[in-house]
């Protein structure tokens, strides 16, 4: 299906706002523990191939110079919200740079610096790893004074979006959110 | 003995559970085992001892097992066999034996799931490093394609300037040079003349890379292209004291071709030819025809090419390890272009040669009689 409507040359943004929807609902399920985990990671996974669809079509924006850092904070896996971030910066000109799940600090920090970033994107998931995200953005903060940071995420959206007030960090609730705050830059 | 209904609903049940199930002797010796038993742990376990199905496991740690019931043990078969992951079993006494129950077990399944979850997440992300590096080596590409272009473009311009002022200097009748001074101008002259050349395969070569190669169709005799270009190579032959042979059939077919580029194609071949032949040796130029194709042939007797070297050939800006008899470097373009003017006409171009005897160069284009 997915070909099928890449092939029909559907927005690369509308696509994405289908996964989110989906992988939003593959969430709650898992929270109110009708699915198991085995069964969450599969929907992940099967939405994670899918976007390897959307490459072909993804790269070829001209650049606009502006580089971006996207991660996952502490131990958090589920990173297909993240990519869909870095994947839309590039649709937008940027150069996005993707760090899978589980990011070292220490190494974001470095590639920040090597790449002469100007924004970094941090995807939490999970409630739980709030702290990793706040410990992760003051670090960032420290390292790099003039750097924007922005979270999402499902633990984002559930805590307001937003609304949300986390020190130094933008809090966006969703992908729509994001490219509009982004495209205002 | 017959067995009742019961009997037969239970080892029915038994096996096609998905449990392992083992009856074993008290001695170690495996009596019975289930379908799955056999598709997890292999055919062929009748008879064995029990310590073969898993390292260290024996028959006395199963009846230590059977003497606490509802006490389990993890037992990794998957190093034994590679086909299962960790199994939790259970033992009970059954009569005089032991009956061997074992279950996947689900932390042992977590794991596994997270793990291909990972490794289709790194694949994913590998996938998209590749597309991002591919799209940005397009581009790069590109760039050079317009940079080239761009540069022979405008190199070409004051080159015919040059080549111009060196025909006047040379053709004035009232100033005329002395015989130093036409020295000079004629070696401005052949020293700009290889640079137009060169400047012709960047432009060339910029035109087909960006796909804007145009074709200018019409009738074409091969046999007047080969006269063209042996009669243009005559003068480079004759000074290397080689002779150019053309073998063209009288009833060859016309070709539906663009007469300029075959021109061009063949005018590569047979300079490459000469270039690279010994002194004194013969080119063969041949014409042969059948099943509506026709393949034209440059054959030389030189130095060869060596077999590393053929697959990069047709690669723009490859040289090889063959040296020109003139000394001149190659560009490495002559062939690349060659290969993609003989594609555009739906063609195809290839070589066979034997290091220190020679090569000969085909290509063969399509015509509809």
């Amino acid at each position: 299906m997915v070909r099928r409507l890449l092939a029909e040359n559907i927005e690369i943004r509308d696509l994405y706002g289908c996964f989110q929807r989906a992988l939003y609902q593959v969430g709650e399920l898992w929270g109110q523990s009708q699915i198991s985990v085995a069964t969450e990671h599969l929907a992940t996974s099967i939405t994670g191939s899918m976007l390897t669809l959307v490459y072909p079509k993804l790269f070829i924006s001209p650049r606009n110079g502006r580089r971006a850092v996207v991660a996952c904070v502490g131990s958090e896996f589920h990173e297909i919200g993240a990519k869909m971030v870095a994947d839309t910066l590039e649709l937008l000109g940027w150069d996005a740079y993707f760090l899978g799940a589980n990011t070292p600090v220490d190494g974001l920090l470095a590639l920040l610096g090597e790449k002469k970033a100007e924004l970094l994107g941090l995807s939490v998931s999970l409630d739980s790893h709030l702290d990793s995200l706040c410990e992760t953005a003051t670090r960032a903060r420290a390292a790099y004074p003039n750097l924007e940071i922005l979270a999402g995420g499902q633990a984002i959206r559930d805590a307001g979006g937003g609304l949300l007030s986390i020190p130094n960090v933008h809090c966006l609730g969703s992908l729509l959110d994001f490219e509009a705050w982004i495209t205002r830059r | 003995m017959n067995q009742s209904l019961e009997e037969i609903a239970l080892d029915y049940l038994l096996q096609q559970a998905s449990v392992l199930l083992l009856v074993v002797s008290r001695d170690g010796e495996i009596l019975r085992a289930n379908q799955y038993t056999s598709k997890i742990l292999g055919a062929g376990l009748i008879s064995k001892n029990v310590s073969v199905i898993a390292v260290g496991i024996s028959a006395s740690d199963l009846v230590g097992l059977s003497q606490s019931p509802g006490r389990t043990r993890l037992l990794n078969f998957s190093a034994e066999t590679h086909r299962a992951p960790t199994m939790k079993i259970r033992a009970y006494e059954l009569d005089d034996n032991l009956l061997v129950l074992g279950e996947p077990d689900s932390d042992d399944l977590e794991k596994v799931t997270l793990q291909l979850f990972s490794l289709n997440n790194e694949i994913n992300n590998t996938a998209r490093v590749l597309h991002k590096k591919n799209s940005e080596l397009e581009q790069l590409s590109q760039l050079k394609t317009q940079f080239l272009g761009m540069a022979a473009h405008d190199l070409r311009t004051p080159l015919n300037a040059v080549m111009l002022l060196c025909d006047l200097l040379s053709s004035d009748a009232e100033t005329p040079l002395s015989p130093g001074q036409n020295r000079f101008v004629g070696a401005i002259g052949q020293a700009a003349e290889k640079m137009r050349v060169l400047i012709e395969d960047f432009l060339n070569s910029a035109v087909i890379e960006s796909g804007n190669l145009a074709l200018d169709l019409q009738p074409v005799a091969i046999s007047d292209i080969i006269e063209r270009v042996v009669h243009a190579q005559q003068h480079l032959a004759s000074s290397r004291n080689m002779t150019l042979k053309i073998d063209v059939p009288s009833d060859c077919p016309t070709l539906q071709a663009d007469p300029s580029k075959l021109e061009q194609v063949l005018n590569n071949l047979v300079s490459n030819a000469i270039e690279y032949s010994s002194a004194n040796s013969e080119i063969q130029i041949r014409c042969s025809f059948s099943n509506r194709e026709m393949t034209v042939s440059v054959k030389d007797f030189g130095q060869g090419i060596a077999p590393e070297d053929l697959s990069k050939l047709f690669r723009p800006f490859s040289t090889t390890g063959a040296k020109k008899g003139s000394g001149q470097k190659s560009t490495g373009l002559g062939l690349f272009l060659s290969q993609k003017i003989v594609e555009a006409h739906r063609g195809r171009i290839r070589v066979e040669s034997t290091p220190h005897v020679g090569s000969t160069f085909y290509f063969s284009l399509p015509y509809f009689g």
